[in-house]
């Protein structure tokens, strides 16, 4: 046994737990239990018996020795698992404590990085909260997972209005067919006037079949929809409120219900309101009618005019291919049926509901996301960064730590835990950056992206940051955290730190990553604006100066027969004519960009035989003085002149180049069915389907002739057009003052209007690319400013040897060109992993476009020179004296 | 409870605990002495009593046992506890046949 003759002072006064030493407890269990043993003997000497005799019968009073030095072992094991995680509670507030502490003092320092963490958090939770609204959650329908459109192709692709609609009697003969939907149901969009009640209102409706409403599921908020009942009994005069034209028309009244209204002339009643959350189609839709059931005699006609769009509800165990299979079927028997309108109408195609809503943004999105999730990750490197320099002035702090005995594993998770309280306090400050930032975003993407309603900060979203801000804490703190594994004796022997290297490479690895990530968003934005470029140079065709376009629909009872409604027209023409200084009026069915073209067959006959002629853009039903108003230039032949109504059209350059390549279009004559009609006149292309969609053959037929409520009124003026709008209005109502009025606007709102997609999303992508790029300049900056300062004293060396300002400047630049070639490298390399993201939202511009490449290295290789030139430059300068003192 | 007890007056190592036990019981209660460490343990693994290594009255290490604050509470509710066992106790035997 080892007698210790050190005196032990109580372990209390040095302020700590006995558990805190816990690695040698076992031989003082022994002990203790021994030093009873010796106890007792020493006592029973004392009564006088013998040494031997009192050691054995100490011991026998004791009895099992190392039975009882087991039990108490047992237990104190037990203790000390309990005590080591009190331990860890304890030091982890201990740490908390700390870092705050210290962060109260450094409020600069820790502001610039909150500041930071907040933008890069508060954006990419901005972008989450879009993409979860848009991409992620679910359509406000029951199992809308379940919802199914379904698109209606012709065997070959062939250029069609409205792609995958269905017919109106091919979509009852598929109704009838199909088994394999719970339900299923057709819509078509149309404009009515509301009249009465205030003034004239144009309202954007949907036209659904019988199971509209039951395919989705949902029940109206006060009344009830149509249904197949209605659909059964005929009767149609019904129409559903959307919750906003309930409340901006009605009041919110809820007695609206069984009162009767009238649309367009004919008297419907109100039956029921829908949830101000459903919105289907779209969200402009502001109200539903019943659609009428075909009659026999209608049914050959409309068969070959496909404009209605199918979806439905998949019955369970069903698939989109079971489904689709059974659809293919029912159209391969029409088609032999009817071999006329639907030959090689045999295929269908069945994708997710949500899939078609939001498809064409899907990727400008996700690029978005991405952009934001690249942004955050630079304010990661750059925050790691900071850190890394505040951890040089904090080497002694920790030093001292480890030499009295901090684990390594402490410091790190004190290094962690101070980073991730600054993250913490980024997202907090970032959520606020968020709401702003979803706000910016829902007002000034309105129209451009779906689901707007569906975007908003919820729990959801704050989760999201709360992650986001856990993650960027751990990955900005890691680096310093594993870095500070200092051994405490050169930290301590003098103020610089001997382990800079490990940290430089570090840093210089933040460097390369920062370079990188930025190149890969710069090149996007480079990209995206050479896109936008080239769309804003688009020619549309057509004049959109000084050019005021008012929409309406021509009331029912204007519309009673083709003189009556050609007469109104020309009165309303004349009265824009009328107001001084307009030049010129004329009118068309649909707005220019906006298609809407008519799917009309004609046939082609000549001595070869027959040949059909269809428009790829449809037929676009204009009058006298439209191609003159909006500036189209007559190629050959003439325009439609006023009093001529006849079976004439006019052609425009890529339909007469396609069908007559050698010969003049002028006086060929087309068949629409038994009707002959004659070319008259060929005219330049214009873009009918949209800046973005590509020119296809359009067949211009006069609004004369054929009777169409949509109207489009053009006048154009010598002068701007911006005080023109009121007196269009008055000149309209002048007319008549019951005429709703859809809309007023000059054409180049509308050209602008239909640049709106790109130009926000260019707008979001070069601004996060901007964003990157100042961090990483900064991150830059910051590294080779703090490499030459630890340097500092070897430059005063070598400029005292004789080094010239030049040669220190090259030295400091050969440091940072490495970085900054490895970044580029990496972040080309990345960049045509992300061109795969963005190819279809680019216009005129490969993805991989290497202009693009070269133009956007090359100023992001300047930008980061020069951001390396500042701190070199100012090393040059150092003079050699000052540089040796500063040791 | 007798240990706490004994703790009451002032912090003991194990062998004072166990004389001051022998005298003021007169040696009546024989226990396997050894017994009485597990049973320290548990109470300090328990809280109620701080341990801490001291030197002893004839200058070796020795450990210290201090009732802690929760020992107290304890002690004094084991007391209360005994207390009413020994009342109702006595209240059955002072029942005796009349």
């Amino acid at each position: 046994m080892t007698r210790r003759r050190r005196r032990w002072a109580p372990r209390a006064t040095l302020g700590l737990p006995d558990f805190l030493n816990w690695r040698d407890v076992t031989p003082p269990i022994d002990e203790e239990l021994r030093f009873h043993i010796e106890a007792r003997a020493e006592q029973l000497r004392k009564q006088g018996w013998s040494a031997d005799e009192a050691r054995i019968e100490a011991a026998r009073r004791f009895g099992d020795l190392d039975g009882h030095v087991r039990a108490c072992q047992a237990t104190e094991r037990r203790r000390r698992r309990r005590g080591r995680m009190a331990v860890h509670m304890e030091s982890f507030w201990q740490d908390a404590r700390f870092a705050l502490r210290a962060y109260r003092r450094q409020p600069g320092f820790t502001g610039i990085v909150v500041l930071t963490l907040a933008l890069g958090i508060g954006a990419t939770t901005a972008l989450f909260s879009v993409t979860d609204g848009v991409l992620l959650r679910s359509l406000p329908y029951p199992e809308a997972d379940r919802l199914v459109q379904v698109a209606h192709f012709h065997s070959e692709p062939e250029a069609q209005l409205a792609p995958g609609a269905f017919s109106w009697p091919d979509f009852e003969d598929v109704e009838r067919g199909v088994t394999r939907f719970r339900h299923i149901a057709a819509y078509t969009p149309l404009t009515r006037n509301l009249v009465g009640d205030g003034s004239p209102r144009r309202l954007s409706m949907t036209l659904g079949t019988a199971d509209f409403f039951a395919a989705l599921g949902r029940q109206p908020l006060l009344g009830r929809t149509f249904d197949r009942n209605d659909a059964e009994a005929g009767v149609d005069d019904l129409v559903v409120l959307s919750h906003d034209l309930w409340v901006d028309r009605f009041g919110a009244d809820p007695d609206v219900l069984g009162r009767r209204v009238e649309l367009s002339g004919s008297s419907v009643m109100i039956i029921g309101v829908m949830p101000e959350d459903f919105r289907f189609p779209s969200s402009d839709i502001e109200a539903w009618m019943p659609m009428t059931r075909m009659t026999e005699d209608m049914t050959p006609r409309f068969r070959g005019l496909r404009w209605q769009v199918a979806f439905g509800r998949l019955d369970d165990d069903e698939t989109v291919e079971t489904a689709g299979a059974q659809v293919d079927v029912i159209l391969e028997a029409l088609a032999e049926q009817h071999p006329d309108s639907n030959e090689g109408w045999t295929h269908a195609e069945i994708v997710p509901l949500k899939d078609t809503i939001v498809g064409d943004v899907k990727n400008a999105v996700l690029l978005l996301f991405v952009a934001t999730g690249l942004v955050l990750l630079i304010a990661c490197a750059n925050v790691a960064n900071l850190l890394l320099a505040r951890l040089v002035t904090r080497d002694r702090e920790l030093a001292v730590r480890v030499a009295l005995g901090a684990s390594r594993g402490r410091l790190v998770r004190q290094g962690l835990i101070e980073s991730v309280m600054l993250a913490l306090a980024g997202g907090a400050v970032g959520m606020l950056v968020a709401w702003l930032g979803v706000n910016i975003l829902t007002s000034v993407s309105a129209g451009t992206l779906p689901r707007v309603e569906d975007i908003g900060l919820d729990w959801r979203t704050a989760g999201f940051a709360f992650l986001a801000s856990l993650v960027t804490g751990v990955l900005f703190g890691l680096a310093p955290a594993l870095s500070s594994d200092a051994p405490p004796g050169d930290a301590l022997r003098d103020g610089r730190s001997a382990t800079g290297g490990g940290r430089n490479r570090l840093r210089g690895a933040l460097v390369v990553g920062e370079v990188a990530l930025s190149a890969m968003l710069v090149i996007a934005a480079g990209l995206m604006l050479r896109s936008f470029w080239t769309i804003m140079n688009v020619d549309p065709g057509f004049d959109t100066d000084n050019t005021i376009a008012v929409a309406l629909s021509i009331p029912p009872d204007r519309l009673e027969s083709t003189d009556q409604t050609n007469q109104y027209r020309q009165e309303l023409l004349d009265a824009l004519g009328a107001i001084p200084g307009v030049e010129s009026v004329g009118s068309s069915k649909n707005p220019p960009l906006a298609g809407g073209g008519e799917p009309f067959g004609f046939e082609l006959r000549d001595e070869r035989g027959s040949v059909e002629v269809t428009p790829g853009s449809g037929v676009q039903f204009v009058t006298t003085g439209f191609f003159e108003t909006l500036g189209i230039p007559i190629v050959s032949g003439r325009a439609f002149a006023r009093g001529d109504p006849g079976l004439f059209v006019v052609v425009n350059q890529t339909l007469a180049t396609k069908h007559w390549p050698n010969e003049d279009a002028i006086g060929k004559r087309l068949y629409l069915g038994d009707n002959e009609i004659e070319i008259i006149g060929v005219v330049a292309d214009i873009r009918h389907e949209g800046i973005e969609g590509g020119t296809d053959g359009v067949v211009y037929a006069q609004s004369e002739v054929f009777r169409r409520s949509s109207v489009i009124l053009y006048a154009r003026t010598e002068t701007a057009s911006g005080a023109f709008t009121q007196l269009a209005r008055e000149a309209i109502w002048s007319v008549n003052p019951d005429q709703p009025i859809a809309s007023v606007e000059a054409l180049s709102e509308q050209l602008t209007r239909d640049v709106a997609r790109p130009r926000f999303f260019t707008l979001l992508v070069v601004l996060f690319a901007g964003v990157a790029l100042t961090l990483s300049v900064l991150g830059i900056y910051g590294v080779i400013s703090y490499s030459v300062g630890r340097r500092t004293a070897e430059i005063g060396v070598r400029m005292a040897l004789g080094a010239t300002h030049a040669g220190v400047v090259r030295m400091v630049l050969a440091d940072a060109m490495p970085l900054l070639a490895a970044g580029l490298a990496a972040g080309l390399v990345g960049a045509f992993w992300l061109s795969r993201l963005f190819a279809g939202l680019l216009y005129g511009v490969s993805p991989r476009d290497p202009a693009t490449y070269v133009a956007v290295t090359a100023v992001l290789f300047t930008t980061a020179v020069l951001a390396s030139l500042v701190p070199a430059a100012r090393a040059s300068r150092l003079s050699p004296v000052d540089a040796l003192r500063s040791e | 409870m007798l240990i706490l007890k004994t703790l009451g007056w002032g912090p003991k190592h194990g062998f004072e605990i166990l004389r001051h036990i022998e005298e003021v019981t007169g040696e009546r209660l024989q226990v396997e002495e050894g017994a009485l460490y597990p049973a320290l343990h548990r109470m300090h693994r328990k809280g109620w009593l701080d341990a801490e290594w001291g030197v002893s009255e004839n200058n070796r290490r020795a450990r210290f046992y201090r009732l802690s604050e929760a020992g107290r509470s304890e002690l004094g509710r084991q007391v209360s506890e005994w207390s009413r066992l020994i009342r109702v106790i006595s209240m059955v035997l002072a029942e005796t046949p009349a």
